[in-house]
């Protein structure tokens, strides 16, 4: 199944990008105040974009946004990580064309536990499971090799850079891609994730 | 055309082998570039270019051989370029994305922009980088007026150049100015490279 296209302008998809991002470097630095710059700046490109978003999608982002801000309200680093780069991720996913995948049911549920521990992993900071999550992109790159039928390069994107990342035992850069890869990946099997 | 079916491991040696040039070229290790060329020819042989249309891969093939007469020359710059511009543009012809259909005096502004660009990053002339800044935002204000589609990864390659402009950094600016160049020449002009 083809998904339909949404115009955004480019500014402000370049807007989105910068912004969803920074909080990685910004918590490597221990700045929680760059932080809450970067949600504020967040909610004003969000406000920009939603003329040209659907009702349902701008409803998610309204929820998401205010996890967010508890998060950051708590000092929960990975969290704060992962909600900016699933935020970017999920839209980028609502407002472009993808074709959806299906995976046989006996390989389904070994694929999500390699998804899952990915997540759990970086969510964690658990350093010592770094190795073995990577193994576990590996297999996940496997399993789609063998079993999905259109080219899916972003996702080799984001597992190269999570392998990088798990490689250097880097846990806000691994726990940012891990979740675009993990967003990716389940809106590809129709999975609608938030 | 349809979009060209290439399973996921090449396309992830791909990236994996054309990422990292910049910093190696940066580091002077010329013996890590050779590498890197050779993962990227045998990703290429074994994992992509068996299920191409025959014309895209000669035309690869070709990028091929001059990128390793640039490597041989030791060219820093023409290096970085013809890496970056082999993965996007595989990477284009295997998605087949969208292209805009926009006035031909739009194109060829754009077109101005984009030689601009091309041969300041490609010279490595560092004092003329705030050309090549305001180039970049003369192209993405003509597309938020006149795009029809989202572009989306021009948006991160031209935030991406931004950052390394700012930072005077010549190889990732290098190497991003190029997969900036290829994908709008491709995807909004709809010319070939």
């Amino acid at each position: 199944m083809v998904k339909n296209q949404i115009k955004i302008p480019i500014s402000y998809l370049m807007k989105l990008y910068e912004v969803t991002k920074a909080p990685v470097i910004h918590l490597k630095m221990g700045r929680w105040d760059l932080v809450e710059e970067d949600y504020k700046k967040l909610q004003e490109v969000l406000v920009d974009m939603k003329a040209y978003l659907p009702a349902d999608i701008v409803e998610t982002l309204e929820r998401k946004i205010s996890d967010i801000e508890s998060f950051i309200k708590g000092e929960l680093e990975m969290e704060t990580i992962m909600f900016f780069a699933g935020i970017y991720e999920y839209i980028l996913m609502k407002i472009t064309k993808y074709k959806t995948e299906k995976l046989p049911e006996e390989v389904e549920t070994e694929f999500n536990l390699d998804l899952s521990f990915i997540e759990g992993t970086t969510l964690h900071q658990s350093l010592y499971d770094f190795p073995e999550a990577k193994e576990r992109v590996y297999n996940i790159i496997d399993t789609l090799d063998r079993y999905t039928k259109y080219p899916h390069p972003r996702i080799a994107e984001y597992a190269s850079k999570l392998i990088y990342y798990l490689e250097q035992e880097d846990p806000y850069w691994a726990m940012y891609w891990s979740e675009r890869f993990t967003v990716r990946i389940n809106m590809i099997l129709g999975k609608e994730v938030w | 055309m349809p979009q060209i079916k290439v399973l996921m491991s090449p396309l992830f040696a791909l990236y994996h082998g054309t990422v990292p040039v910049a910093d190696v070229i940066k580091a002077g290790r010329w013996d890590l570039v050779e590498d890197y060329y050779n993962d990227l020819k045998d990703a290429y042989i074994h994992g992509v270019e068996p299920v191409l249309p025959a014309n895209i891969a000669r035309k690869v093939s070709r990028l091929m051989m001059d990128l390793w007469s640039h490597i041989e020359a030791r060219h820093r710059m023409e290096t970085i370029y013809y890496f970056a511009l082999i993965y996007e543009y595989l990477i284009i012809k295997i998605t087949n994305p969208k292209v805009e259909e926009l006035p031909e005096d739009i194109k060829s502004k754009i077109k101005e922009k984009l030689s601009l660009i091309k041969e300041v990053t490609l010279r490595g002339a560092i004092y003329r980088f705030e050309e090549v800044f305001d180039a970049v935002y003369d192209i993405v204000d003509i597309l938020d007026m006149y795009a029809k589609y989202p572009h989306v990864r021009i948006a991160e390659y031209a935030r991406k150049l931004i950052f390394f402009i700012d930072e005077k950094d010549e190889c990732w600016t290098m190497y991003w100015s190029t997969r900036f160049f290829v994908r709008t020449t491709m995807v909004i002009l709809g010319e070939e490279i």
